[in-house]
């Protein structure tokens, strides 16, 4: 059966997108030559005998013989992989060095019909993004500090690039030849790209990729990828944990720091007794009474105590006495002091006071007790005469007494050993401040080094000397104009 | 991570005031109340 001529136009087949792939000869081997992207290619590297061809007309004439077999390529051309979303063909490569040759890095074109083209660098296992940018972004090349969609981005590195192998199919005449002016500025992840070629001057921005995404992208395993060293726009994996613990750190430190002030101007703190007491061998294993007093609450009993002391010890064996329940608190006090001469000169150690702090003392009327021994009370025959208390007073413990002007009523066979005590309570102890202070940023402590080890890490490998700290809102220094990469005009 | 930090600085801040309310000092060479003791009693005078 005929179908009826009804007149009717065919519908026009759908249109080939942009980038189809077309097979050619080479016209120095006569391989055959794959271009990935028709009418986008100028420059497409011969599989076979690494000839460049001239794809710009049909005459697709030889360039120049390639001096090296293709090599070094982690991702072959022609693999495609999906990158935020989007499917790209790596169409070509180029491996590149900076002047001294001693830094290598692989920059991988991307193709898509509908997208256009992207850059992959590969700096040593640090991948990067890259979209060249259509329009011109101030500063760059110019200034340390370029701002770009309200980032601040600093200068990394700057100098000339090198083009030692080529691979695969190009939009411009890609050649070993080519050597370029560049500078990169980081405010991580993000890199802007600033180059001159000739008479160029490319802008590019772009972001960094985990090994382990270009892995699972284009089917490779993510080891192969990575690399040892810190990328210019690797994310600080501690930057995260910084931002959110240090404020937190900085409200536990102020609050820390008002329970302690605030238990410094609440606490009932009062001094209860100095005393200057004269210790004679004679009260060697016995108590010397000290003050009586009556706690209120719960508190604590600081005792300070100084010797007189001259190449000799004290030590104070204390006992605070319930005188109710007998209920006892002991502590001991050491004290030392010596000095001399030698053959260097004067020299001292030791020290000629301690305080001790009975921590919770509850409630009650107490005794302080003292038991003394010293190296002196061993040196002499002891002294028959009990010691006696000096002086005695109440107000004012922060002078320290005078023991010159002390006198013994009554002179012992050995010379006293003078000793102020001072007894306080209610007192606010600094080291549990201290101490606290020192839990509340251990963490933050930790994470802030890591963190600035990162940065350091990173800043170490730049060509510039922008320190380590890269944070986004840095001083800005975006009117140095110094730099030896400049525009021509 | 952050909520442990949260929880382990208001700890900290709660034994700090716990700790000057009741005069205890985390350096202190005091180590505790002993029993009552009657070989004191001769200390009285």
């Amino acid at each position: 059966m005929e179908v009826p001529d009804t007149g009717a136009v065919p519908p026009l087949p759908p249109a080939k997108p942009p980038g189809r792939v077309k097979v050619f000869a080479c016209p120095n081997c006569g391989g055959a030559v794959t271009l990935r992207a028709v009418g986008n290619s100028i420059t497409v590297q011969c599989s076979h005998c690494s000839s460049l061809i001239d794809v710009a007309n049909e005459n697709c004439q030889v360039i120049a013989a390639a001096e090296a077999a293709i090599a070094g390529a982690a991702i072959e051309i022609g693999k495609r992989g999906k990158i935020d979303g989007i499917d790209w063909e790596v169409v070509g490569f180029q491996q590149r060095c900076d002047e001294s040759g001693s830094f290598e890095w692989t920059e991988y074109l991307l193709f898509n019909p509908y997208y256009g083209y992207r850059f992959l660098i590969d700096e040593q296992g640090n991948w990067t993004l890259v979209k060249m940018l259509n329009r011109d972004v101030p500063g760059v090349g110019v200034s340390d500090t370029v701002s770009f969609e309200g980032r601040d981005y600093k200068r990394f590195s700057e100098g000339k690039s090198y083009t030692r192998r080529i691979g695969g199919e190009f939009y411009w005449r890609a050649s070993t030849d080519d050597v370029s002016d560049g500078v990169d500025y980081v405010s991580p992840p993000y890199r802007l790209f600033g180059e001159r070629n000739n008479d160029e001057i490319i802008v590019s921005h772009g972001h960094y990729i985990s090994p382990s995404d270009i892995g699972e992208a284009f089917g490779i395993e993510a080891a192969s990828l990575a690399g040892p060293e810190i990328g210019a726009n690797q994310p600080n994996p501690y930057a995260a944990a910084k931002a959110a613990i240090v404020p937190i750190a900085i409200l536990a430190v102020v609050g820390a720091t008002v329970v302690q002030f605030a238990g410094l101007f609440m606490t009932d703190r009062s001094q209860i007794d100095t005393t200057t007491y004269s210790f004679t061998s004679a009260d060697k294993d016995k108590a010397v009474t000290g003050p009586t007093f009556t706690l209120r609450g719960t508190s604590n009993i600081e005792v300070d105590s100084i010797a007189q002391l001259n190449n000799d010890w004290l030590e104070l064996d204390l006992s605070l006495v319930n005188t109710e329940t007998e209920q006892t608190f002991p502590a001991t006090q050491g004290m030392e002091y010596y000095s001399g001469y030698d053959s260097d000169g004067s020299w001292s150690e030791g020290d000629n006071s301690s305080t001790v702090v009975f921590s919770r003392v509850p409630a009650g009327t107490y005794k302080l007790l003292i038991e003394p021994d010293s190296g002196s009370f061993a040196k002499a025959p002891a002294s028959t005469t009990a010691s006696s208390v000096l002086t005695t007073t109440t107000v004012d413990g922060v002078t320290f007494p005078s023991f010159a002007s002390a006198s013994p009523q009554a002179a012992p066979a050995t010379p006293p050993v003078l000793a102020r005590v001072k007894l306080m309570h209610g007192t606010i102890n600094w080291s549990n401040y201290f101490i606290a202070l020192l839990l509340l940023i251990l963490l933050p402590g930790y994470i802030l080094a890591r963190y600035w080890w990162f940065e350091a890490s990173r800043w170490a490998e730049s060509g510039t000397s922008s320190g380590s700290d890269s944070s986004s809102n840095d001083d800005d220094d975006s009117n140095d104009t110094s730099s030896s990469w400049s525009r021509e005009e | 991570m952050m909520k442990l930090f949260m929880a382990w600085s208001a700890s900290i801040i709660t034994l700090l005031a716990t700790a000057n309310y009741q005069g205890y000092s985390a350096t202190s060479m005091f180590s505790g109340p002993q029993s009552a003791d009657k070989s004191v009693n001769h200390w009285h005078k």
